[in-house]
């Protein structure tokens, strides 16, 4: 079970919150989640789409470190975008689209099994856990 | 339960007791009626009381001490209540981390969300500011350095339009009210992280994120590119503390391998210094001088390893530090001070051999130089002054910085200040005890101690607008935190005494009292209205483009717009004294002077407000400076409602 999830659920939530976001931002522009979802988008599945690839241990890291490199990502492209004088973000959400919808399969076909638990060593001094 | 029994006088026989298991129901009303049920009762009660209290909180009883003074006593036990309920969670034997996650959750909405929920428009003249940098790039599609400091360092304002236009909203008005809340949410993954890398004990590391935000009184955390990078900084530290340690080699060992003096040798082996993953440990003197022993002993104990590491292989290390440098490549061009704090930090650990490689803080300085040269030239060339010219003048910054704070504005407004400070050396203090408490015990908490102090000395090199100081608490918030919370927990046991029980809850509701008072201590003058906001669009509305705009006061949530189409003037900002006079000759000599085609003259209720609060002048000061303009016959009222007036100036022809 723990396999089948660690392979199956990020990339579905991926796949889902990224198709939820094109939608969103192209198909039905007007609707009224269309915030809530391009952002949850933005904020969370460019990074992860790549974060997973590391094959970290803890979930909370996995997810805090996705965000982080969502952000900066979204931040870079953009920039990147602007200084270019190609200011369209739609092309910029468009290739944060390809990102995530590529990240996600790509997690599928390679990640099959969870990584495996590494040991955190010390030294502990007298009282430390 | 086995016994023995004979069957025959000599045979031994066997019978056991088999346990009952509980029924259903028992099963049932333990779980309902176990520590935990009743803690997530608690916390979700909790939570539904400061709900219910919400709608009979009235604006209009904030003072001078800020939006306590409005708060109903429902709010404050309901959130007194989740702190102690977090307490008592946490001296359960067996802590359980989505019982504990789900009251800091909570808490952090009602302390960090509670203005967004009350409040009908954004809070702080800033963010209005910040509208504005992020509607024009949205309408032209480019940054103009000319135009303001930020725009010098834009990659949060970049961000936000990018973000603000995908989601479909027009202004970041519509959401930016939430930032604080969304921010302290952020806050919580990278502090998880670091402080799991400087203890394995949890008890430390949950309170250590309640200190944080009873603590977090600051409020930087506005939508602002300082509130947002300081993520990344969290997020740079975490992964370096978590990954990036340093191991320990024996001095001897590390001596053979320096091998001969020849400069060949020691060019080799600087390579070899800035890549390596040891450290070289003093071995702790038992001879000599006592000079020379004390030394060594205190060398012996900066060079101790970390006990915690979390081994990687070399491929996950390469792109843990690739993701890093990425991250760190948004940071420098988003915020001129945070890169600087990042930069101090990583050097102090790197220098200190806390980390590796050793080559990160020469990159990173670089990275930062390296946007500093090249696009910010334009910001840099007129301002050099503000830079560079109050490094060194500790007297000038501290006054800015603290002084001026504490002994100006009103009698509440200096109440607050005072709290401010008095807030800040207690965690300080805290955190010094706990850091006692540690080194009695034999802990070697280097890095902490690094980060907690490397920073500080920038106080001496800018006063930063006279927020220096708040910064630097802000960054070493997360490892004086550490140490404090190390204060009451030191070794691991099963059961905490109740005195310690007891003192911590004392702590932790004195600490969210305090919290109460210092970060909404300005409320009066930051919370801004609708009706306010709504003078500053019939303002925007009336005013043609190249317009001069002219406030009595600082505070209003103006520039939210068309920021390069108008010029701005704040008469308190010139001649503050003629504010303070109510000089109506004086002022209209001001607005006169502006030599526009058009000028217009708005007073807020946040103007008022801040005047009296912030500088002590009343607000009768204020209303008798419009009344007396406005019977010089020049100004024609063209917009007004409870809170906003807006007058165009009659230019004599």
């Amino acid at each position: 079970m723990h396999t089948f999830l660690y392979r199956w659920l990020w990339p579905a939530l991926l796949l889902l919150l990224s198709l939820a976001a094109l939608w969103a931002t192209f198909i039905m522009p007007d609707t009224l989640v269309r915030p809530a979802l391009v952002m949850a988008f933005l904020f969370i599945c460019p990074g992860i789409a790549l974060m997973r690839f590391l094959r970290l241990q803890e979930w909370y890291v996995e997810l805090t470190l996705g965000v982080a490199l969502s952000l900066a990502l979204d931040g870079i492209l953009a920039t990147i975008f602007l200084y270019a004088h190609i200011w369209w973000p739609s092309v910029i959400i468009g290739i944060l689209f390809a990102v995530s919808l590529v990240g996600a399969c790509a997690q599928i076909l390679l990640l099959r099994t969870p990584p495996t638990v590494v040991v955190v060593t010390e030294s502990a001094p007298a009282g430390e856990v | 339960m086995e016994e023995i029994s004979d069957m025959s006088p000599s045979a031994p026989t066997l019978s056991l007791e088999v346990e009952e298991k509980p029924s259903r129901s028992m099963r049932v009303l333990r779980a309902i009626f176990s520590p935990e049920a009743l803690s997530v009762l608690l916390a979700v009660g909790a939570f539904a009381l400061w709900l219910y209290a919400l709608p009979s909180i009235n604006l209009n009883n904030i003072s001078d001490l800020g939006l306590v003074t409005a708060l109903t006593p429902l709010t404050i036990s309901a959130l007194a209540i989740i702190v102690v309920s977090y307490v008592i969670a946490l001296q359960r034997p067996q802590l359980r981390a989505p019982l504990l996650l789900l009251h800091l959750v909570l808490l952090i909405f009602m302390l960090y969300g509670v203005t967004a929920v009350l409040e009908a428009v954004p809070r702080f003249s800033t963010v209005y500011r910040h509208a504005g940098f992020t509607e024009y790039i949205m309408r032209t599609g480019s940054v103009d350095p000319n135009l303001d400091a930020y725009f010098s360092w834009p990659g949060f304002f970049i961000l936000s339009a990018f973000v603000t236009q995908s989601a479909g909203y027009h202004t970041i008005l519509s959401y930016a009210a939430w930032a604080p809340f969304a921010f302290n949410i952020l806050y919580l993954g990278p502090l998880f992280m670091t402080l799991s890398s400087l203890t394995r004990y949890k008890r430390i590391i949950w309170l250590g994120l309640l200190l944080f935000y009873l603590t977090n009184w600051i409020a930087q955390d506005y939508f602002s590119p300082q509130g947002f990078d300081f993520f990344f900084y969290l997020v740079i530290i975490a992964m370096l503390l978590k990954w990036f340690k340093t191991t320990a080699v024996p001095m001897y060992a590390a001596q053979t391998q320096a091998g001969a003096g020849s400069w060949r040798t020691r060019l080799a082996h600087m390579g070899d210094f800035l890549t390596r993953k040891q450290i070289t440990a003093v071995e702790p003197a038992t001879q000599g001088r006592s000079l020379n022993r004390a030394v060594r002993s205190i060398l012996y104990w900066a060079t101790a390893p970390d006990t915690l590491v979390t081994p990687a292989p070399a491929r996950q290390r390469a792109a843990l530090l690739t993701i890093l440098l990425v991250m760190f490549a948004f940071v420098i061009y988003s915020h001129p001070l945070t890169p600087v704090f990042v930069c101090v930090s990583v050097l102090a650990l790197a220098i200190c051999g806390r980390i590796y490689p050793r080559w990160l803080p020469i990159v990173m300085v670089l990275m930062m130089l390296g946007w500093i040269y090249f696009m910010t030239r334009a910001f840099l060339a007129g301002h050099m002054y503000m830079v560079v010219g109050s490094f060194g003048h500790l007297f000038n910054i501290v006054s800015v910085n603290v002084t001026n704070r504490v002994s100006q504005g009103s009698p509440g407004h200096i109440v607050i200040a005072n709290l401010r400070v008095a807030m800040t050396l207690t965690l300080w203090g805290m955190a010094v005890l706990g850091a006692f408490r540690r080194l009695r015990v034999g802990f070697h908490d280097i890095s902490p101690m690094l980060l907690a102090v490397a920073i500080m000395p920038l106080i001496v090199t800018q006063d930063y607008g006279g927020e220096m100081l708040l910064r630097i608490y802000l960054f070493t918030q997360p490892f004086m935190v550490f140490f404090a919370a190390s204060l009451f927990y030191v070794k691991v046991t099963r059961k905490v005494p109740y005195l310690t029980i007891a003192a911590l809850a004392l702590v932790c509701l004195v600490l969210l009292s305090g919290f109460l008072f210092t970060r909404y201590g300005n409320e009066r003058m930051d919370y801004k209205t609708a009706a306010e906001f709504a003078g500053v669009q019939a303002l925007y509305h009336a005013a043609p483009r190249g317009s001069a705009l002219v406030a009595l006061w600082s505070d209003t949530p103006w520039q939210y717009k068309d920021y390069e189409q108008y010029d701005i003037y704040v008469v308190g900002n010139q001649i503050p004294d003629a504010v303070a006079n109510a000089d109506v000759n004086a002022v209209l000599t001001y607005v006169r002077t502006r030599y526009h085609t058009h000028t217009y003259l708005i007073f807020t209720r946040s103007q008022n407000a801040s005047a009296e609060v912030a500088a002590g002048i009343s607000a009768a000061t204020l209303n008798t400076l419009e009344t007396g303009l406005v019977a010089t016959g020049q100004f024609k009222l063209i917009y007004a409602n409870a809170d906003a007036q807006v007058y165009e100036y009659m230019r004599a022809s």
